[in-house]
């Protein structure tokens, strides 16, 4: 293999890992937003908080990660009740939701610059040994390697995007959060406990927030403005992979850090979000899942047509 | 009634999905005339009229409106040629007076006008619909008939040619059908073609000059109203209602909402 | 136009007026290149508000893209003082007219189409920035990634380093930009841009061309951050990508206008003085952070709490009145 293909191949690796550790944000973003209705922008700026919390457990008072999870995913829920607590008090809209959360957003990047100051800091100096050497692939991959924070954070993320969906799909929780989110009075009447189970689903999701923070403290350093540089592809990856999916945001935030990755190494690097953002807009613009739905219909359409009779789909 | 035929639905066919709203329907409304549009619920109306007024683009079809195809032409358009509707839950400017809300059909329509000449019009298009005390108060002040009556002036300052109206009684208690009545005998004077969508077969067949039903999208029967009530098509459609014969020509609303009020097994939802 | 037609206003308009034109020199004495450079900055947001205002507040359609055409604005001033020998005044119309004509063309396709409502729209117009932030830092011509530096150029002449001409500059644009969103408001143009906001489809069916009027308003509102980004090139003395596009641009103006009231002509007028009164008084290391805060706190209070705005308060204590 020549020295390029390593290249290509390891920074392809490299995208996949490291979306997917935006991947875990973007799942949390993906299900609000699909569930409830809520654009919570300041999830980015939870999952920042949980990093800097997560600092400061780990280097300044010399806890485990382990540990400082378990520390910081209460709290996280905490925050995440709380904040849905306020949406349902004042009946937000989604649109309306996007501008407080954007308002969170700066609110809390200045509470981290105050209390963490702007330095860029990093938990380096904390971490155990094992997460620092990188891990080589066996034989005949050896040249490839993966850093333990990156493998650790990858998987996290297809467990948790898995155990989400099975959540989601196979539970009678589950299905209840669903039937809720696609019709908020039908379900109630059929007794699900709407507050409720929105306050839970946020809790849940800011905690996913929490270790989130976690993993991204472990593998980078942190400033105050990290969130904002994420927010572009975290919002291109919600929208491509599916409003309330989390597989789907994973799979978004993945494959648009490969595609950025895989771009600098063949291309300038600086040209790399154009890319990300032009293939966004152009989704957007021509709706392929629809007009793939339209087409499929339209053929179905034209059979049907061909044969005319008082059709009795109702 | 000149018979000269206005507005041509040729083969419409109105697909969401694999959902087929209108298939195939075809219908053609003559100049000066009264036409009611009837059928059971989810039979076609309410989408037959967002098609003709250009709200959504049928799937295939033309629409050719005085000999000239309109077929996908954008709302505003067909508002400056002369196709005006109203909707069936009214649906005015919230944050507009009930004076603006005329005014700006009037300022937009076939006929720009400036703000101050639309704002003159509007209170004379609210004076013949009964609400010109109302002008400057928020239309939140305003109840269901007085909704219903402010949509029909705001469509009736489009100056039209065709006026769709979607079940512009639905929900009105009798005194306030008969004022809806005569208001559209009163419009229908003028000179406008009007088409007429209505659960009230009633007030339809009272009305109308001619009386088409829909049914699964299609048309199944057309022609004067005492023919089309007594189609053995058209009673099989409505299956589950019992029908006693014709309702008398000149029933006044009130004996044929009695009537109805017996025969009807359907909810007033759209159709 | 209503507002000019009694004794009352015409005084009152008078006496701002002359003190507005006074301004520099009185402050001159009391020792205040602080105080002009504070009152161009309120200038500049209040033409950044409103301009946001008279096509978001108005029509609904909130743009976060507001700050890529403030940044397009600052980006061809910059570039044709550096790269041509253009003067200063030449490059505002030309600031103006790089920032519409985005604005133009990202409008006649995305006003088409009916999945752009709401959020998507807004994200879509923040995704827009992005974009243009990357090009121009790829374009040599523009930025290139190093930046830019304008002190030197040619065509700057007298306006360079020149606080108090740049306030009478910015004092004329934010003029003429709340003139335009007060003869907007009161014109059919105003009501066609409200039926937008209230009910798009049904203000189609009364015969509003409602793309022409979308295209245009937005075209129009990009057109004078553009403009007011000359000025502000001239200001900063240098560009950077990562501050000229920064997020935190387009979300001011919103804020301001929506704290002022979006649903009035005059309502972003009182946000952008509140708040960048509030920012610029109170910069001083950790205060800054903390007022930072402040803003975004007003700001989400207000959303809560008066949704309508100062300005919508005024307009219900005039009704009632």
């Amino acid at each position: 293999m020549s020295p390029d293909q390593i290249i290509f191949f390891q920074s392809a690796l490299n995208g996949i890992l490291v979306g997917s550790l935006l991947g875990i944000v973007a799942m949390g973003l993906s299900l609000t937003w699909g569930l409830l209705k809520i654009a919570n922008f300041a999830h980015l700026s939870f999952a920042l908080l949980a990093a800097y919390m997560a600092y400061s457990l780990m280097v300044d008072l010399a806890l485990n990660p382990v540990l400082a999870l378990l520390l910081i995913l209460p709290v996280m829920f905490v925050l995440g009740v709380a904040v849905q607590w306020l949406f349902l008090r004042f009946q937000v809209t989604t649109f309306t939701s996007l501008l407080l959360t954007f308002g969170l957003f700066i609110v809390l990047e200045n509470l981290i610059t105050f209390i963490w100051t702007a330095d860029t800091i990093t938990t380096r100096s904390a971490l155990p040994d094992f997460l620092r050497k990188a891990i080589r692939f066996p034989p005949p991959l050896e040249r490839f390697f993966v850093l333990p924070p990156d493998l650790l954070a990858f998987l996290v993320a297809v467990l948790l995007a898995g155990g989400i969906h099975w959540l989601l799909h196979r539970t009678a929780w589950g299905r209840a959060v669903r039937a809720m989110a696609e019709d908020p009075v039908m379900a109630q009447a059929y007794g699900v406990h709407y507050r409720r189970e929105a306050l839970l689903l946020s809790g849940l999701v800011s905690a996913t927030a929490g270790v989130a923070g976690l993993l991204i403290a472990i593998k980078m350093p942190l400033f105050p403005s990290l969130a904002l540089a994420w927010l572009g592809v975290i919002v291109a990856a919600v929208i491509l992979g599916g409003l309330g999916n989390p597989i789907g945001a994973l799979v978004a935030t993945s494959l648009l850090l490969l595609v950025q990755n895989v771009w600098s190494v063949r291309f300038q690097p600086s040209w790399a979000p154009l890319f990300a953002f032009s293939l966004f807009i152009l989704y957007l613009v021509l709706q392929p899942d629809q007009l793939w739905r339209q087409w499929w219909r339209q053929r179905e359409l034209r059979r049907r047509l061909q044969a005319p009779s008082p059709s009795s789909e109702r | 009634m000149s018979g000269a035929a206005l507005l041509q639905c040729d083969r419409i066919t109105m697909a969401f999905g694999g959902l087929l709203a209108l298939n195939q329907a075809s219908l053609a409304i003559h100049e000066g005339e009264i036409l009611g549009l009837v059928g059971p619920n989810g039979s076609g109306k309410t989408t037959l009229i967002n098609v003709i007024s250009g709200q959504y683009r049928p799937t295939s079809g033309r629409i050719l409106f005085q000999g000239a195809d309109v077929t996908g032409l954008r709302p505003n358009r067909l508002a400056h040629v002369g196709i005006a509707r109203t909707y069936q839950v009214p649906r005015p400017f919230h944050s507009s007076t009930v004076l603006d809300n005329v005014a700006l059909a009037w300022m937009f329509g076939r006929r720009g006008h400036s703000r101050r000449e639309a704002q003159t019009l509007a209170l004379e298009t609210l004076a013949f619909a009964g609400l010109a005390e109302k002008a400057h108060l928020p239309v939140s002040k305003l109840n269901l008939h007085e909704r219903k009556f402010l949509e029909l002036a705001r469509a009736l300052a489009l100056e039209p040619k065709l006026l769709l109206l979607d079940e512009v009684l639905a929900g009105l208690n009798p005194s306030e059908v008969q004022l809806g009545m005569a208001l559209i005998r009163q419009i229908h004077q003028q000179g406008i073609t009007l088409v007429f969508v209505e659960h009230n077969v009633g007030a339809v067949t009272a009305l109308s000059h001619r009386m088409v039903v829909l049914n699964y999208g299609r048309t199944i029967a057309d022609g004067p109203p005492e023919q089309v009530v007594n189609d053995p098509a058209v009673i099989a459609a409505y299956l589950g209602e019992e029908y006693q014969g014709t309702p008398p020509r000149n029933a006044d609303a009130q004996d044929a909402h009695t009537q109805d009020a017996h025969t009807q097994g359907e909810s007033h939802v759209a159709g | 136009m209503t507002l000019l037609s009694d004794r009352r206003s015409w005084i009152g308009f008078g006496g701002a007026g002359l003190l507005l034109a006074l301004y520099p020199p009185l402050i001159g004495r009391i020792g205040g290149d602080f105080w002009i450079t504070l009152a161009f900055q309120i200038f500049l947001w209040v033409t950044l508000a409103v301009s946001w205002n008279f096509f978001s507040g108005y029509s609904g359609y909130a743009s976060f893209g507001h700050g890529a055409f403030f940044g397009v604005g600052m980006y061809a001033t910059a570039a044709l003082l550096v790269r041509t020998n253009l003067p200063f005044l030449a490059t505002l119309p030309l600031a103006g007219l790089a920032a519409a004509a985005l604005a133009w063309l990202v409008g006649m396709v995305v006003f088409r189409l009916p999945q752009f409502r709401d959020e998507l729209f807004s994200l879509l117009t923040l995704a827009m920035t992005f974009i243009v932030a990357t090009i121009v830092n790829n374009v040599d011509w523009l930025d290139g990634g190093g930046g830019v530096f304008l002190r030197q150029a040619e065509g700057i002449g007298g306006w360079g380093d020149n606080n108090v001409a740049l306030y009478y500059l910015s004092l004329v644009i934010a003029l003429s930009c709340v003139y335009l969103a007060y003869a907007i408001y009161h014109s059919r143009w105003g009501q066609a841009l409200f039926a937008i906001r209230d009910d798009e489809d049904v203000a189609d069916g009364l015969g509003v061309p409602t793309i022409r009027y979308k295209v245009g308003t937005f075209a129009l509102s990009a057109f004078f951050a553009g403009v007011i980004g000359a000025p502000q090139a001239l200001f900063l003395g240098y560009l950077e990508t990562a501050t000229v596009f920064a997020v935190t641009t387009p979300l001011l103006a919103l804020m301001m206008a929506i704290l002022g009231g979006a649903s009035v002509w005059y309502g972003p007028i009182i946000g952008a003085v509140i708040i960048t009164l509030l920012r610029q008084l109170l910069t001083a290391g950790e205060t800054a952070v903390l007022n930072q805060m402040a803003i975004g706190m007003v700001f989400i209070l207000s959303i809560l709490f008066i949704p309508q705005g100062i300005g919508g308060i005024i307009q219900e204590r005039r009704r009632r009145g």
